[in-house]
């Protein structure tokens, strides 16, 4: 049994929702217990809901459905909430403010949003405009942590970002970029042509989201650089959502091609396309995939089509093969080499080693 | 079927074999464990509770030894649910309450359905009293005490509301007792069945006393909020109620529960409307006998 | 920030507050930020005038005035630290 094949029923629930409807109770249990551990029970509650299922689902079942649905209906509360005192604390910024990533698809109503959990904002600021963004939002109540000074040159100096701000109040979480990878990783990407199609927010003024193309890319290459896998298959949801909805423009694909050679980004996006498919049947035109720029040899294909899987199934026990810890280890360590070299990685992993050493004891 | 219907053998067979599924109020529980400990507690305190052998459960824990080296050197267990540990793990003879404290962390961090207080409930005659109250005010002895005595228990730390009715919904399990509080009870009610101490917890020694028979067979019942009471115990004071102020008290339940925030709005009506069917009081004492009859008026 | 007569305040968009009061103590709920407050029955007095529509200072300290049976510059002064500090928990805001 492949991982694909392993990680039912969520992956069939995934493809069709209407698929719930066909569960039994044992297919429940295990689907909640996927689901949840994947950040995904949510959407399935509110899309069950959408399709007027929860009536005849089993009388068992449905309180968990209700309580995963009041917990993301409260988090995009929350976020919209912030969203606006982000947008009324750099009301003053010259250049635009783009939300990003969950942010993005709450404030707009865009299909990742459906019942998606949230937990930081990420903004993306005119990286001449980083030092007012930051005096601005200190001044609105957003401070960096109480990190030691490694944390604060690692985030600063190594990789040209700001530490995450938390409000002073409401303990709220702030992910400052001014570009979608950062300064050090081995693909550069620039921010000016993401900044330059920002689509402005009609009810949020100050506020502006990445054209479509830029938000699956960037989904794109924060999913397949960064080593966060414990979210990795929610992040593919995104993905898959966000192509099907897109895909309906015509022209998109084309775009989407062209904006990925644009912005260096086609090997990120290969492997969202490739993953999408495979995993979620996401419809991509064959000719598509063909025509992605800068994709990987043929012969390493196979090796990162398990290290992924391996990542994206890492979610929950049921879904996990025997290599999960070692494909998982490799991802992490492949996305620490991915965004700063090796002068710089070896001695940081030594660091966080030690810290958490230190931290245990 | 019961727990109690089972021997300890075949007991200590199905949890280490991940086969037991047990049902508490709403909900039911796959505990898987090797551990005799958690075995003994589980007959000694859970005999009234029935066994669910359907194909779906709430939540599936498991009580065991951590893997690695360090489980040969210094005995330790830790708590899973569904593969995830939300605690650091305990040593080995603190099995039993560690169950219990993953139990509540599984209904307190999944149960949003409900509007979850850090109350104690009991009801009696048709009304029930609400007890939130700081750690150290004397509110578990009470709860134990007013059990013993005759009142139904719905929970000695979580108080479920229903988001539909505003009604309690129970869950009738064990009363954790701590230190002082674990005498007083045996002296009180030399027939209450109390479990085997653990020593030298955070929380320093802690016991369980198991719930009455009549709280468990009628935890289906909804109960009827009518008295938020604010119980502290304080040497020499004669048991007397006295006004709390509502505004007061649903501030204090809201910053003390599990998911007011989480709950947005209607987290702010149902706490509303717990205040709205409630009057809400101070109590003190500092003898079980006299507080026993003052909530015995109360009910009458 | 100085007091201004003609400006106007209101409820911050999304805010999503709701009210409750019992035996004279306000109790005020926050949707968007989460937040609950009880305030004094001079600020909820100002709250509720808010949550029904936006009123401008003069208007705010007219209604303190009338319900203390205080004089207008006493209400005024009230006003003004009872505004600062809605706005600081973001449960009013002044109209740019």
């Amino acid at each position: 049994m492949n991982l694909v094949q392993r990680c039912q029923p969520l992956l069939d629930v995934l493809r069709d929702p209407a698929h719930m409807a066909t569960l039994d109770l044992a297919g429940w249990d295990l689907l909640l217990r996927q689901a949840g551990a994947a950040g995904l029970l949510s959407r399935l509650a509110v899309q069950a809901e959408t399709l007027g299922l929860d009536a005849s689902l089993p009388d068992v079942v449905r309180p968990h459905l209700t309580a995963a649905r009041t917990v993301a209906a409260k988090q995009r509360q929350a976020v919209r909430w912030e969203a606006r005192r982000v947008a009324h604390a750099l009301t003053d910024i010259e250049g635009p403010v783009l939300l990003l990533k969950g942010a993005a698809y709450a404030i707009s109503d865009l299909p990742p949003a459906t019942g998606r959990l949230f937990s930081d904002i990420d903004i993306l600021v005119p990286r001449a405009q980083l030092g007012q963004a930051e005096a601005a939002l200190r001044l609105a109540g957003w401070h960096t942590q109480k990190q030691d000074d490694y944390d604060q040159r690692y985030y600063r100096r190594w990789m040209h970002e700001l530490p995450p701000l938390t409000h002073i109040r409401r303990g709220t979480v702030l992910d400052v970029h001014h570009n979608l990878l950062p300064e050090t990783a081995r693909i550069h990407t620039h921010a000016g042509p993401v900044l330059a199609a920002a689509q402005a927010l009609a009810d949020l003024p100050g506020l502006s989201i990445p054209a479509d193309t830029d938000l699956v890319l960037h989904s794109a290459c924060h999913l397949f650089h960064e080593g966060e896998w414990g979210h990795g298959l929610r992040d593919l949801v995104d993905l898959d959502a966000m192509l099907r909805a897109f895909s309906l423009s015509p022209g998109f694909w084309p775009a989407l091609l062209a904006r990925a050679q644009a912005l260096n980004l086609g090997r990120p996006l290969y492997y969202a396309l490739d993953c999408c498919r495979r995993w979620l049947h996401t419809p991509i035109p064959e000719h598509v995939i063909a025509a992605c720029p800068s994709q990987p040899p043929a012969w390493q294909r196979p090796l990162m089509r398990q290290l992924f899987d391996a990542g994206l199934a890492s979610a929950h026990p049921t879904c996990r093969g025997r290599l999960v810890k070692l494909a998982t280890f490799i991802l992490f360590v492949r996305s620490h080499y991915l965004r700063m070299p090796w002068r710089l990685l070896l001695p940081h992993l030594l660091h966080q080693a030690l810290r958490r050493n230190r931290e245990q004891n | 079927m019961k727990l109690g219907d089972l021997s300890l053998a075949q007991l200590r067979h199905r949890l280490a074999d991940n086969d037991l599924a047990l049902r508490t109020g709403p909900f039911v529980t796959r505990i898987h464990s090797p551990i005799p400990q958690v075995a003994d507690g589980l007959l000694r305190l859970y005999a009234d509770f029935p066994l669910d052998a359907g194909e779906f459960r709430d939540f599936h824990v498991r009580v065991g030894p951590p893997a690695g080296l360090r489980r040969w050197l210094r005995p330790q267990i830790n708590f899973w649910h569904d593969g995830h540990s939300p605690f650091k793990p305990l040593p080995a003879n603190h099995a039993f309450a560690l169950l219990e404290w993953g139990l509540n962390w599984c209904v307190a961090g999944h149960a949003h359905h409900y509007l979850m207080l850090h109350a104690a409930v009991l009801e009696k005659n048709g009304r029930a009293v609400v007890f939130p109250g700081d750690p150290g005010a004397g509110k578990s002895t009470l709860t134990a005490a007013l059990m013993l005595s005759g009142w139904r228990l719905l929970s000695d730390e979580i108080t479920l509301v229903d988001r539909d009715d505003g009604l309690l919904v129970g869950l009738a399990r064990p009363v954790s007792l701590k230190n002082a509080s674990i005498d007083v009870i045996r002296r009180a009610f030399p027939d209450a069945v109390i479990g085997a101490p653990a020593y030298d917890t955070h929380k320093g020694t802690v016991a369980h006393v198991r719930p009455s028979a009549d709280s468990v067979a009628r935890v289906g019942e909804k109960a009827r909020p009518a008295w938020v009471v604010f119980p502290r115990w304080r040497e020499g004071s004669p048991a007397r109620l006295s006004p709390h102020s509502r505004a007061d008290a649903f501030l204090h339940t809201a910053s003390h529960a599990f998911n007011y925030s989480l709950l947005g709005g209607l987290g702010f009506e149902l706490n509303a409307a717990l205040m709205d069917a409630c009057t809400c009081h101070d109590f003190e004492y500092s003898r079980l006998d006299d507080a026993l009859r003052v909530f015995a008026e109360l009910a009458a | 920030m100085t007091p201004d007569p003609a400006r106007f305040w209101r409820i911050p968009s999304e805010a999503d507050l709701r009210h409750r009061e019992w035996d004279g103590e306000h109790v005020f709920y926050h949707g968007g930020a989460g937040d609950t407050h009880r305030f004094s029955e001079a600020a909820a007095l100002v709250l509720q005038r808010l949550m029904a529509a936006p009123a401008d200072e003069s208007g705010l300290a007219t209604l303190l005035a009338e319900a203390a049976t205080v004089e207008p510059a006493e209400a005024a002064a009230a006003l003004a630290d009872i505004l600062e500090e809605l706005a600081r928990l973001e449960f009013a805001e002044p109209v740019a």
